[in-house]
């Protein structure tokens, strides 16, 4: 019974993290992406805590600690593989870009002047820079140190690139 | 607790087998995608153990013993289903532009915006793009034209709405 409330408590801190992050997104500036993801977390954590131990009182220590484990995994999950996916998948863009033009869809070239390479890149380069991972200074680009869910994206891929792609090494 | 680490070790076991069973297919040139296929035997042969220690486990419970199968299960699960896709990505060559510019400029130090987006072309950005839509029937292309597919209008509604809940950005 003890492995089944601790999963609803980690469930129950990933629905409140969805909701903040519904309110946190609507309030703050786009360009605060990560800030607003950081913010719902702790919110969220800062709830959940509350929630088990002034009402539900269900788990020991322990048992809280091992559901917010569940609960930071589920988050971290929602966030890399749904969330980023949600924000900056090219085949999603021009999915829905498609979808809104209606039944008679959108001509070749006028897809291609809505979204291209340029639009593309320069998107890519403000928001990176935006969220801190790269810095502008002097007309060039720089990584900076700071793991955001954009470098843990781009560790992993490198990762997954290490283990199979052998031959590109 | 020990529940969560025989998970956590059996998903590291998996992922030595993926790579190892990935590579012999890969010298004998044989098509290997489906050797993700193990992960979701590796889910089934992890829950059977994980309920069946379950009933051999001491009245007297302490923080190893803590008895957790639902909890280790959907850990698997999810390690599981967050490696096929870094997985997938990788072996599709399917690198997003965002993790392409970070390992580039990790790689050459710094770089101007011309010389990040000369690395890049519209075939693999959009073309290649269009092309897995159409293949995977989400769009058609009619006279020169791409029209939403009828299975994929219930997707976008859903992502329509997503965005909306998040203040209506168009992502991409």
């Amino acid at each position: 019974m003890i492995d089944l409330y601790i999963i609803l408590i980690a469930f129950l801190g990933f629905i409140l993290f969805f909701f903040i992050h519904i309110v946190v997104f609507r309030i703050i500036p786009k360009k605060e992406v990560i800030k607003g993801l950081i913010y719902s977390y702790f919110f969220a954590t800062f709830l959940l805590i509350f929630a088990e131990f002034i009402f539900i009182k269900h788990l020991s220590l322990l048992g809280f600690f091992i559901s917010f484990f569940m609960y930071s995994f589920f988050a971290l999950v929602y966030v890399l593989g749904v969330f980023g996916m949600m924000d900056s998948s090219l085949r999603i863009r021009l999915l829905t870009e498609i979808a809104h033009a209606g039944k008679s869809g959108i001509d070749s070239g006028a897809l291609h002047q809505l979204y291209n390479k340029e639009v593309i890149i320069s998107k890519r380069l403000s928001r990176l820079t935006n969220a801190g991972v790269i810095n502008f200074s002097n007309g060039f680009y720089r990584t900076s140190n700071r793991i955001t869910y954009f470098t843990l994206h781009a560790i992993l891929y490198s990762i997954m690139r290490y283990l199979f792609e052998r031959e590109n090494r | 607790m020990i529940n969560l680490v025989i998970s956590f070790i059996w998903f590291i076991a998996t992922v030595f087998l993926h790579i190892a069973l990935h590579r012999l297919l890969e010298n004998r040139g044989v098509s290997n995608f489906k050797t993700i296929l193990l992960f979701p035997l590796g889910f089934i042969v992890n829950i059977l153990f994980l309920f069946n220690i379950q009933n051999t486990t001491t009245v007297n419970r302490n923080f190893w013993n803590l008895p957790l199968p639902i909890n280790a299960s959907i850990l698997y699960g999810l390690l599981s289903w967050f490696y096929i896709i870094y997985f997938a990505s990788s072996y599709f060559g399917e690198i997003s532009p965002s993790a392409r510019i970070i390992l580039l400029l990790q790689e050459k130090g710094t770089l101007p915006a011309d010389i990040i987006k000369a690395q890049f072309t519209d075939h693999e950005l959009v073309e290649k793009r269009l092309e897995d839509l159409i293949n995977g029937q989400f769009i058609d292309k009619k006279n020169g034209r791409y029209v939403i597919a009828s299975k994929a209008k219930l997707m976008v509604k859903i992502i329509d709405i997503y965005r909306w809940m998040l203040g209506g950005d168009s992502g991409g």
